[in-house]
């Protein structure tokens, strides 16, 4: 019976109803806006750190993160290789050109390290080094219809599809073509720069000095393993969860007090309605039930016009961002809604109470 | 012997004005007995403590002082959703200003007692519309009350008294908001539901030809019962 009473008092104060729930709409939105961006970050991340699980990273120092928009001396190589602790360097090239958009450039050496982390050839060959040939990534070619023996042209000349990709996991890598660095230099006529060198240790136990050893004597660039990428993430996004969180914690409390308050008023209009439940035999339990679901429903209700709203928000941010980075995930929506069934059941139990205490008969002398 | 519903004993109802220590007594110690089956009213004029005799006898009120039994139960030592169960199944109340949830339509209205009761909505919906029928207003089931008189929306309250099939329907003033001829028909359904369906039927009136139609008379007058008398020549009586 509950339940269509509370739904029949929303349908009477419609604009009501929309202007209780304003509070928590906009205060979900926010938070699941902002959050996206923690979860969107952390779900690149990890996946940048499937492909490069036991390998020291070296980009450019500064900017971040960004491998994309690194840039290295490439003479730098011999130096690194001499670090004690170190098997091999590879580098990896990233450009992106106007008409097929990323290109990865590599060289054997880094196809090697990189083998180990499931990149595989899904049909066809490997690419020959000097030759016009590329492989595409598995996404890249499905995106775009790609199939083998197909011609791409790339800063103006054509270069043969020869192989296309597993899927790798990283939508960097199965987002674009693939080529060799030196066809790349060739095309480009850049021999000086590259964006990472990837470094294997000898044993994974040397990862952690090798990492520090670059970082102390060089300034122009920078080394992590994946452990200390991971955790230099988790540092930069714990000062966004802190920023939600105070957010969040502000939105909640501002749309738990709007709530309540609305709720006592709305109690003590309907003395009577109530009065009349209890005189005909409700019980204190079913009143508060009543009135408790009242003020849950509201709260379920604008958080879901919240987390509706916030896709908008995180497209948004995406339209900002080089690459999409906000995602709202079901991890992210289920935390609205606990949260958002938390705050009804806070604002609502007070006036549920009052509700529930109410003399029968001082409620149906009320006119 | 009838057997007694109600029995109050001694019962004292004293309301504090504001905390300041003015005390009123809107019942100073009454004793009286209810038994199965009767039709009563009780009379008296405003601030008499007719409607607290109501109110106590249905367990809406609590005394401070003095027992009430309900059928054969003292109601002091119940517990609040005990109360509840008595007034949901043994009581059908019956108010002056109706009562009714303006929401909900005369069907809904009439099942809530069911529903709170715990029955499913389908099966309450059909045996209000069942009692609507009974009490002439089958042509009203989804009406609202603001789309219905008041003679109509009070005899909805009667068949959402009756819907738990209870003991006795208590009606404070039932026809106290409604014209003579209206009233009269309101009242006339409650002699016939205790002439047909011998129900326990108290009510409270200032009206003394309506008090005059029952079957037994009982005077307040300043918290006490200043009189209590069977009518013996009412047509009605069996």
């Amino acid at each position: 019976m509950i339940v269509d009473m509370v739904l029949m008092e929303f349908g009477r104060h419609k604009l009501r109803t929309l202007l209780t729930m304003l509070g928590i709409v906009i205060g979900i939105f926010l938070v699941t806006s902002v959050q996206s961006i923690s979860e969107g970050v952390t779900y690149y991340v990890n996946d940048q750190i499937a492909i490069t699980s036991g390998l020291v990273t070296v980009i450019e120092s500064g900017g971040g993160y960004n491998v994309q928009s690194s840039e290295i001396d490439y003479s730098l190589m011999g130096e690194l290789e001499s670090i004690g602790g170190v098997d091999k360097v590879a580098v990896v090239k990233f450009m992106s050109f106007d008409d097929i958009g990323r290109v990865t450039g590599t060289t054997p050496e880094s196809e090697d390290i990189l083998k180990g982390v499931n990149i595989g050839i899904e049909e066809g060959r490997g690419a020959i080094e000097g030759a016009y040939e590329v492989e595409v990534g598995y996404s890249y070619a499905k995106n775009n219809g790609i199939t083998l023996g197909d011609t791409l042209k790339i800063n103006g000349s054509d270069f043969e599809v020869v192989g296309i990709m597993q899927e790798s996991g990283d939508s960097d890598l199965d987002g674009s073509v693939i080529m060799f660095l030196d066809v790349m230099q060739e095309l480009t006529g850049d021999y000086d720069t590259v964006s990472l060198f990837m470094i294997k240790p000898v044993s994974p136990a040397d990862a952690d000095f090798i990492e520090q050893t670059i970082n102390e004597e060089y300034d122009d660039i920078q080394a992590a393993t994946d452990k200390s990428i991971q955790e230099s993430v988790g540092e930069m996004l714990s000062q966004l969860n802190i920023m939600t969180f105070a957010l969040g914690g502000i939105a909640s409390l501002i749309s738990a007090i709007v709530i309540m308050n609305v709720m006592i008023m709305s109690v003590r209009e309907r003395r009577r309605m109530i009065g009349t439940i209890k005189a005909i035999g409700g019980t204190d339990r079913q009143v508060i039930s009543m009135i408790l679901l009242e003020a849950v429903a509201l709260s379920v209700m604008g958080a879901a016009i919240g987390v509706v709203l916030s896709f908008g928000g995180a497209a948004f941010i995406n339209s900002f961002m080089p690459r999409p980075m906000a995602i709202i995930t079901p991890r992210l929506i289920a935390i609205g809604f606990l949260l958002a069934i938390s705050i009804g059941v806070i604002s609502g139990i007070t006036p549920a109470r009052q509700a529930a205490k109410m003399d029968p008969i001082e409620a149906l002398r009320y006119e | 012997m009838k057997e007694i519903l109600f029995r109050l004993e001694n019962v004292w109802k004293t309301y504090k004005m504001m905390g300041k220590g003015i005390e009123t007594h809107a019942l100073r110690g009454v004793s009286v007995d209810v038994k199965k089956g009767e039709y009563v009213a009780i009379i008296g004029p405003s601030g008499s403590g007719k409607s607290t005799l109501m109110h106590v006898m249905g367990c809406l009120d609590t005394p401070n002082k003095g027992n009430v039994y309900v059928d054969g139960k003292e109601t002091s030592v119940l517990s609040e959703d005990d109360l509840a169960k008595i007034r949901r199944r043994k009581i059908g109340f019956v108010f002056q200003s109706y009562n009714l949830i303006q929401g909900l339509t005369a069907a809904e209205n009439v099942a809530l007692p069911m529903r709170l009761d715990g029955v499913g909505k389908k099966e309450a919906i059909k045996r209000a519309e069942r009692y609507l029928l009974r009490v002439g207003l089958e042509h009203r089931l989804t009406h609202k009350p603001n789309q219905m008189s008041g003679g109509e929306q009070q005899r909805v309250a009667i068949a959402r008294s009756l819907i738990n099939d209870p003991e006795a329907i208590l009606g404070d003033e039932p026809t106290g908001n409604l014209d003579t001829k209206s009233g009269l028909s309101v009242i006339k359904l409650l002699e016939e539901l205790h002439v047909k369906e011998k129900k326990t039927v108290v009510i409270v009136t200032h009206d003394s030809r309506l008090a005059a139609r029952a079957d037994r008379e009982i005077h307040i007058k300043d918290g006490n019962i200043d009189q209590d008398r069977t009518n013996h020549n009412n047509s009605h009586s069996h």
